[in-house]
């Protein structure tokens, strides 16, 4: 495992038959619980709440029951585009970083290659917030980024699609990256060997072995690492000139104007896609291997 | 077959993806020690002067910084090692809502969660105590993953049974057998809660106590008002302070790994 | 009391809303080894472990050294335990585990060295003190795991599976020096396991559970020779049970297919119904029939190196034979009884 963030996935392993639970006290537990309620849930749900006009007004909002906080996103042709633009960011970047990543795990677990240099410098970004990662995007794409000073043409693309691709990607990298390798350390890769022998390519054994035995990991990664840059505000924040993604106007309703409610209706929908993402790829992933057994 | 040059394809790959990572780090770094970046990299030549304005800037919010991520490490310490030992041996049906419960500030963007928190309690955020509870809240879940696991392994249990059936009495039983044995996973579990807090921009962002900005914000604001320069300085003083806790952690790792 | 060192009456534990024990009986003297013998699933390794006090019991008492320990917690019941894989404390050296035990019970710091450098010089670890159990070999690593529960000089020395975790070639040379290193105990020797080779080399009482139950408790000879039934038979001596009518002519078997003269049999036979323990070195096989014999054909074949396993068909019925020359399988062949190596015995044997 070479991530230092683990997804915590894992927090409910398979229980043991035992009868004795030593220390495992639900009073001493409550503290923990407390705090996931009363900063957790309790906050999503005044969120809705607010979203849905119930809640908390600011400058120019009426209270009063209306679902136009949420439904503004479709209405709003800005919004509409800030909403396609982060599903396309989110999802396209951890998709290109996975199209890398998903042979280069496979790879390294089998001809090595991991060694502790390796291992930190793909870690490293994971230490990095997103403000971070946007900075180093400007220094290399912004107007006098250094590719910018080699190619002119390249410069301030850090501000234009592509470069927030870039961003993204880099982002993305240790969040794909660090899970993968994971759980390709217990791949089997007899089992591409016994393909070969049986007379596959090795694209055929790639497609028909491999990628079908690790899909249910990919697709996992896939959810959690889109949940997080599809949610994540300061690159964006960083890079925001002409382009725009949702959660900069989650933040610019509440800082410039505070419309609380707008800000939360808007809160809410991102909420719903991030989480969406995460739920899907969780269920998605939960079939794909069931199918398997 | 072709091992050699499969080999040898990996290894660029990883050399390619490694240079992917590595150069805007590099180049932040020789930006910051340049006398005037806009004359190429180290134009006119190596100067100490904008990492010492930085540190002059921002030293003081780098230590208020640690000093909030300390605070969060604690308290993830003190209320998520409790919690991740019930998680992880409990036979409660609770269990299960509650794991979920601790994925729900992974799968809900920070800024969202940030407006919910300064709507509900804003007479909390002046003080910081909303920034400090929304960190815990944020780091809690990796706290959860990297202890609850290593909790629930059988090998940990059994040698709990032996060291009570020698007669251990339970406290002495947990600093004897269960806290050493748990020393790589509490280990990593401090380093990384203390690197999400100390870089935690997406929560921070509404919550942060105005008069008291925390380090992405001091970095946030230099990206969109200093120089490069400056701004390059300021970042490398941040990497600075995590990626040291970085290298400890995959070290940590390796070593566990090697063992195994 | 010493003649009942460890007594277990009427014990019964649950295990998720079922019964995993139910009603155990059985005790032992000091200075002995119980083995707790059963398929996987059979309840051995739940009984363990509520000796220790790992896991509630349902009903029932369990009685150590004349104290009863039923609900007394597992920190001061003087039970040591060796787990299957040992459970050594990682992060402590051999020295460190083996006085574990001792400075949880405050022993002073001068008769725990004096212990500690017995007990590492009785199982030959002097050299090892200061090392960390990742160093060790795997025989290592049991003896370390018995001087720690050796230490505490406990009522009752708990083994799960001693020998499990140690390479099939290593388990004969560690069978006789666990024996040599059980032999030290004053207590009694508790140990579980699923293999009845170690069962009734190493153990003084064996008792047989199934689903829960215990089928058979006894001296390993008298299981041998005895079994209570199909189970224990088959389990224990790999033998098989069949039923029998025995009249003046003979001992009728398989529903009159086979007729045993009585002489061949040990003891003689009374008349009545009866049940013949027939183990692989019970028959014999030949090429043609002879006084007593069955025909038979030969359905699989084994060789085994200084003899061939062979399965035969007899009226529908399988039994397994030895066979000194080579068979093969479809060949028809003649059974008989090897002389006094069967044993009849009465339709009702005490359990």
């Amino acid at each position: 495992m070479a991530s230092t963030v683990m997804a915590p996935e894992a927090a409910r392993p398979g229980r043991q038959a035992r009868t004795t639970a030593r220390f495992a006290s639900f009073p001493a537990a409550l503290p923990g619980i407390g705090v996931l309620a009363v900063f957790g849930v309790v906050p999503l749900v005044v969120l809705l709440v607010t979203a849905l006009g119930l809640g908390a007004t600011g400058a120019g909002e009426d209270a009063g029951f209306t679902l136009e906080h949420l439904t503004q996103v479709l209405t709003s042709s800005q919004l509409r585009g800030e909403v396609v633009n982060s599903i396309l960011v989110g999802l396209g970047s951890v998709l290109i970083m996975l199209v890398i990543a998903v042979p280069l795990t496979l790879r390294m677990s089998r001809d090595g290659g991991g060694s502790g240099a390796v291992a930190v410098v793909f870690t490293l970004p994971i230490a990095l917030p997103g403000i971070v990662v946007g900075f180093f995007t400007i220094l290399m794409l912004g107007r006098t980024g250094i590719f910018a000073q080699a190619v002119p043409a390249l410069g301030g693309s850090a501000y234009a699609l592509p470069g927030i691709f870039m961003a993204y990607i880099y982002f993305s990298f240790p969040r794909v990256i660090g899970p993968l390798q994971a759980s390709v350390s217990t791949f089997d890769h007899s089992l591409v060997d016994t393909a070969r022998t049986l007379g596959a390519s090795r694209l055929r054994a790639f497609f028909t072995v491999s990628l079908p035995i690790i899909l249910p990991a990919v697709v996992q990664v896939l959810g959690t690492a889109a949940a997080v840059t599809i949610g994540g505000y300061g690159t964006i924040a960083t890079l925001a000139q002409h382009e725009r993604l949702l959660p900069l106007s989650v933040a610019d309703q509440l800082s410039n104007g505070y419309r609380v409610a707008s800000a939360s209706g808007l809160a809410v929908v991102l909420a719903l896609i991030a989480a969406g993402t995460l739920a899907l790829s969780r269920a998605a992933s939960t079939w794909l291997s069931r199918r398997q057994r | 077959m072709s091992g050699r040059t499969d080999r040898a394809v990996t290894r660029a790959a990883v050399t390619l993806c490694a240079l992917f990572i590595l150069t805007p780090a590099v180049v932040s770094i020789l930006v910051a020690v340049s006398a005037n970046s806009a004359r190429g990299l180290l134009g006119d030549g190596v100067t100490g002067d904008w990492l010492a304005l930085a540190w002059e800037q921002m030293g003081e919010t780098l230590r208020r910084s640690a000093g909030v991520a300390i605070a969060v490490v604690a308290a993830n310490l003190l209320v998520g090692g409790p919690l991740a030992m019930w998680l992880a041996r409990s036979t409660s049906r609770w269990t299960r809502a509650v794991s979920f419960l601790a994925t729900l500030p992974l799968a809900i963007p920070g800024i969202a969660l940030s407006i919910g928190l300064i709507t509900l309690y804003p007479e909390l955020r002046p003080s910081g105590a909303l920034l400090f509870f929304g960190h815990v809240l944020v780091t809690l879940p990796f706290a959860l993953a990297a202890l609850t696991p290593v909790f629930a392994e059988p090998a940990l249990q059994t040698c709990e049974d032996v060291a009570a059936s020698l007669g251990s009495s339970n406290p002495r039983v947990l600093l004897t057998v269960t806290l050493p044995m748990s020393t790589t996973a509490i280990v990593q579990s401090v380093i990384t809660v203390f690197a999400l807090s100390f870089g935690e921009f997406n929560i921070s962002f509404f919550v942060n106590p105005p008069a008291s900005p925390m380090a992405p914000f001091a970095l946030f604001d230099a990206y969109a008002t200093q120089r490069l320069e400056l701004a390059s300085a300021k970042t490398m003083l941040f990497m600075a302070c995590v990626v040291p806790l970085l290298l400890v952690t995959v070290a940590a790792q390796r070593a566990r790994q090697g063992k195994e | 009391m010493s003649d009942r060192w460890l007594e277990i009456e009427q014990l019964s534990i649950d295990y998720g809303g079922t019964r995993a024990v139910r009603e155990v009986s059985l005790s032992v003297p000091a200075g002995t080894t119980l083995a707790i013998v059963g398929p996987s699933g059979c309840g051995k390794t739940s009984l363990l472990r509520a000796i220790a006090g790992l896991v509630p019991v349902a009903a029932g008492r369990i009685i150590a050294g004349g104290d009863d320990i039923t609900s007394t917690p597992p920190s001061r019941r003087d039970v040591g335990l060796v787990p299957q894989q040992y459970a050594l404390f990682p992060h402590l050296t051999v020295r460190g585990n083996v006085e574990y035990g001792l400075r949880a019970r405050k022993v002073d710091p001068r008769s725990r060295a004096e212990v500690v450098e017995r007990l590492l010089t009785f199982t030959e670890l002097t050299d090892f003190a200061d090392r960390r159990p990742a160093q060790l070999s795997g025989g290592q690593r049991q003896r370390v795991a018995l001087a720690r529960a050796m230490a505490i000089e406990p009522r009752v020395l708990l083994l799960d599976e001693p020998l499990a975790a140690l390479d099939p070639q290593l388990r004969g040379a560690m069978r006789r020096q666990l024996m040599t290193l059980l032999a030290a105990s004053t207590g009694v020797n508790v140990m579980v396991t699923h293999d009845r080779h170690e069962a009734l080399s190493m153990a003084d009482h064996v008792a047989v559970m199934r689903a829960g139950e215990l089928v058979q408790f006894g001296t390993p000879r008298d299981l041998w020779d005895r079994p209570a039934d199909d189970f224990v038979a088959d389990f224990l001596c790999a033998a098989t049970y069949v039923d029998v009518e025995a009249d003046d002519r003979g001992v009728h078997a398989l529903g009159g297919h086979w007729t045993i003269p009585h002489e061949l049999l040990q003891p003689p036979s009374s008349r009545g119904p009866a049940r013949l323990l027939l183990r692989p070195d019970s028959l014999l096989l030949h090429d043609a029939p002879a006084p007593g014999s069955v025909e038979a054909v030969v359905t699989h074949t084994e060789f085994v190196g200084e003899s061939t396993q062979v399965t035969v068909d007899v009226a529908g019925r399988t039994l397994t034979a030895r066979s000194g020359r080579p068979v093969r399988r479809g060949d028809r062949v003649f059974v008989t009884l090897s002389m006094g190596t069967a044993l009849v015995q009465k339709e009702k044997v005490a359990a």
